[in-house]
C-alpha cells in the first residue's frame, strides 16, 4: 500500500519538554551503555562537559505522539514501516533539566525500486531541537521506506 | 557508583572514568575502533522501545511482526546498532563532542543477533577553529554480515603550545655569507 505521497510538507508544532535524566537513563539502560558522562553527575562535572550530557542518539527519545501524527499523515501501515537512514547534526549539548523544544516535518517523499523488497514508497522527516534562547542543540533527518506488502 | 545501582547494571559494566579525551595530534588516518556488543535481547528491544517511544509492532509484536509485516518474526530497532555505535565513538571521545553521526541500517537485527561495531579514521583536517577527525563506521553481525553502515565527525582538540616552551625548530636559520 502505498504511502500518501501528500504529506510532504506535513509538520508538527513547537513542543516544549523537560529533558530529565530519567530519559537518559532509560535510553543508556536499553543500550547497555554506561558511559559516566551520561549517567553521573560527579564523573561527568569534571570532564570537559561541565555536567552530564545526553548520548548521541538521544534523539531518538522525543517521537512520542508527534512522530504518531506525521506517521498518520503520511498514511503509513506501522508494521511495513522500514528504518533506512539517520543524519544526526550536533550543536549544543542536550542535558538533564533543560527544556526543550522539537518539531518534525515531513522534507521528501516518494517512490523508489529496492532490491530487496522490489517498488516501495520512502519518506524523510526533518526533527528540529532547540532552547529556550531559540539556539539550535540537535537537528536529525531520518529516512523510512515503507513496503508496499 | 550510584548510576550502576540506578540501573541495575551488570557488575564490571562502568566504563572507566578517562581524565580527558583524545588529542588531535595523537590521531592518525587509519586509526581504528571497535565495541563488540553482546547478543541483542528480546528485553533489550522493549526496553528500547520504552526509552524512544517507538513501539512498532514490528519490533515487540510477534504475530503481527510474522503475519501483517512478512518479516518473519519481530526485529531490532535500526536505531539500536546506531546506539551502539554512538557508544562506541562516545567511549572514545570521552568529553570530546560530535558534529555529525550518520547511519544506515543496511541489514535487520534479530534477537540473538551480536553486534560488533567498527570505526576507521579516514579524513583530518582543520575547518575554522575546529580541528576535525571523520569516521568510516559500521556494525557486524555474527556472520560478519553488515547491519549498519555510517559516518561520524567529531571535534578534538591540539594540545595548547605553551608559551616560553622550547622551539622545535629555530625560526631563523642564520646563514653565513661569504664574501
Amino acid at each position: 500500500m502505498a504511502i500518501n505521497l501528500n504529506a510532504l510538507g506535513a509538520e508538527t508544532p513547537w513542543t516544549r519538554v523537560a529533558v530529565t535524566q530519567r530519559q537518559i537513563d532509560a535510553l543508556c539502560s536499553s543500550l547497555e551503555d554506561y558511559n559516566p558522562l551520561f549517567l553521573d553527575e560527579g564523573i561527568a562535572g569534571q570532564s570537559a562537559n561541565a555536567g552530564i550530557v545526553a548520548p548521541p542518539t538521544f534523539i531518538n527519545c522525543f517521537r512520542d505522539f508527534k512522530t504518531t501524527l506525521v506517521l498518520s499523515e503520511a498514511e503509513v501501515d506501522l508494521p511495513l514501516l522500514l528504518h533506512g537512514e539517520q543524519i544526526i547534526n550536533y550543536y549544543k549539548p542536550v542535558r538533564p533539566g533543560d527544556t526543550v523544544w522539537h518539531k518534525i516535518k515531513v522534507i521528501d517523499t516518494g517512490r523508489k525500486k529496492s532490491k530487496t523488497y522490489g517498488e516501495l514508497s520512502y519518506f524523510t522527516v526533518l526533527i528540529k531541537m532547540k532552547n529556550d534562547r531559540d539556539e539550535r542543540l540537535v537537528e536529525a533527518t531520518q529516512l523510512f521506506f515503507v513496503r508496499d506488502k | 557508583m550510584d548510576y550502576i545501582q540506578r540501573l541495575s547494571a551488570p557488575p564490571g559494566a562502568a566504563l572507566t572514568p578517562k581524565q580527558e579525551g583524545p588529542y588531535f595530534e595523537d590521531v592518525q588516518v587509519g586509526f581504528a575502533l571497535e565495541l563488540k556488543k553482546p547478543p541483542v535481547t528480546r528485553l533489550q528491544i522493549a526496553k528500547f522501545a520504552g526509552a524512544s517511544g517507538d513501539f512498532n509492532p514490528s519490533h515487540v509484536d510477534e504475530d503481527i511482526a510474522r503475519d501483517i509485516g512478512g518479516m518473519g518474526g519481530v526485529f531490532a530497532h535500526g536505531m539500536i546498532g546506531m546506539g551502539f555505535i554512538g557508544q562506541m565513538l562516545a567511549d572514545w571521545l570521552w568529553d570530546r563532542p560530535l558534529r555529525m553521526f550518520s547511519s544506515k541500517a543496511v541489514l535487520i537485527v534479530r534477537p540473538g543477533d551480536s553486534l560488533t561495531c567498527s570505526g576507521k579514521v579516514v579524513r583530518k583536517w582543520v575547518e575554522d577553529e575546529d580541528n576535525l577527525v571523520e569516521f568510516e563506521v559500521f556494525a557486524r553481525n555474527q556472520r560478519g554480515e553488515t547491519t549498519h553502515s555510517g559516518r561520524a565527525v567529531a571535534v578534538l582538540p591540539h594540545r595548547p603550545i605553551a608559551v616560553g616552551d622550547a622551539l622545535k625548530q629555530p625560526y631563523l636559520v642564520q646563514h653565513r655569507v661569504i664574501g
